[in-house]
């Protein structure tokens, strides 16, 4: 059974520094097409993609290339950035007062 | 951040709550976002089911393991879950009351005839975790049937899991989304070059009654949100054109369009009965923010080592 700690990230640079694979062992479509749409956004961005390579195996791939800015950089802004959206609209429906 | 989202700010409206269900807009945001929302409330709001159970007689007609899934799949009330572990994260070997409500289900039919045994047959087996019981306000939940002298001796763990693991803890019975529909109407059109027969012809045409013909019978959209993008009304719009004399004029030109709004999204979502159908959608918001922050603490030492 998938546990919350044997969460991994774990990080296959290129040697141009412009490209990364990222694996996260524990997570799936549901963070990686939000992170793939948000990354192809970025101006910065190249190419990004992501994929699960086997549902039965617990891990996605962030496949991202950048023209200036590490990589990592980069989608540590992305998952700020949904993290920003995720509180907006909680604390918009925390408003509503239910 | 909202720049991203063509220039709209991400919001939520809620159209309409009851006991069992939530309508909401979701605006503001992309696709891959609302389905994000969509999968977490699925497979990863926890509640509380019932997970480990022992059989101590069951002289039933019904076997041991379906017994047992029909006990999991009883939605049990779990407003509460934040007060229990994870089995997995408690430190207790076996169960404990941090991580497990216990349950005994112990009935005989000695009158004779057929006696039904349901949901409100569960006894806590002690005075904590009482909040934990079955969601079945609305009536008895059928477990099984007994005949004269059968008995059912069972003592069972309601524990904290998620959808992803077993579909019994999922939260929800449906939680689906839409895009938002956009209907135009070519009002002069319609009113120069139809007939009222052929207006009602168009507000026939839809399945699900999205529009309604007014007193001076002109079509009026009136369900919006019904629609379900079959382009019916669309189709009806076209053979009417072709076939009359103003076939010769615009054919391409459509008098009734339908679209879709590809940044605002209608959700429905249905609750088991195991969480209010509001808490679903702001613990699954809770949630993706979590598994977000999971993921942002294991990059900081991979910067530092390199
Ligand atoms: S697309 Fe279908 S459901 Fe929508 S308004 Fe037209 S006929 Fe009705
Ligand atoms: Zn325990």
């Amino acid at each position: 059974m998938e546990s919350s700690d044997n969460k991994k990230f774990s990080v296959a640079e290129d040697e141009t520094g412009k490209g990364c694979t990222f694996a996260f062992t524990g997570e799936g479509h549901t963070i990686g097409n939000a992170l793939r749409y948000l990354l192809i956004k970025n101006q910065d961005v190249e190419f990004c993609g992501y994929s699960v390579p086997h549902p039965a195996e617990p891990v996605m791939n962030i496949r991202l290339q950048t023209y200036k800015n590490p990589p990592l950089e980069t989608l540590e802004a992305s998952l700020n950035q949904l993290t920003s959206v995720c509180d907006l609209l909680l604390s918009k429906l925390d408003s509503k007062n239910i | 951040m909202s720049e991203v989202y063509r220039g709209r700010a991400p919001n939520i409206e809620i159209n309409k709550i009851t006991r069992e269900k939530i309508k909401f807009t979701l605006s503001g945001v992309d696709s891959s976002v609302a389905n994000s929302l969509r999968r977490v409330m699925i497979a990863e709001v926890p509640t509380m089911a019932i997970d480990v159970v022992h059989i101590h007689t069951n002289t039933s007609s019904l076997h041991d393991e379906f017994i047992a899934h029909r006990l999991g799949l009883i939605p049990l009330i779990s407003e509460n879950q934040d007060n229990y572990d994870f089995p997995r994260d408690c430190k207790c070997t076996g169960h404990c009351e941090h991580c497990a409500v216990q349950f005994r289900l112990k009935v005989k039919n000695q009158e004779g005839g057929v006696l039904d045994v349901t949901s409100r047959d569960l006894r806590h087996l002690s005075q904590q975790g009482n909040d934990v019981r079955p969601a079945d306000s609305d009536g008895p939940i059928l477990i099984l049937k007994l005949r004269k002298n059968q008995e059912i001796d069972i003592t069972c763990n309601a524990r904290k899991g998620i959808g992803k693991e077993h579909a019994k803890w999922s939260p929800v019975a449906t939680a689906v989304f839409k895009y938002t529909p956009d209907i135009y109407l070519n009002q002069q059109r319609l009113e120069s070059q139809f007939t009222a027969e052929e207006r009602k012809e168009i507000v026939n045409s839809c399945p699900v009654g999205v529009y309604k013909l007014n007193e001076e019978s002109n079509i009026e959209v009136v369900k919006l949100n019904k629609c379900m993008f079959c382009e019916e009304c669309m189709r009806k719009g076209e053979m009417i054109i072709t076939r009359s004399a103003s076939a010769l004029l615009n054919v391409h030109d459509n008098v009734v369009r339908v679209s879709q709004l590809k940044d605002r999204f209608i959700f429905k979502v249905e609750s088991s009965g195991a969480l209010k159908p509001e808490s679903i959608v702001s613990k699954a918001f809770t949630i993706l923010t979590k598994k977000l922050d999971d993921i942002k603490q294991l990059i900081p030492p991979l910067i530092n080592t390199r």
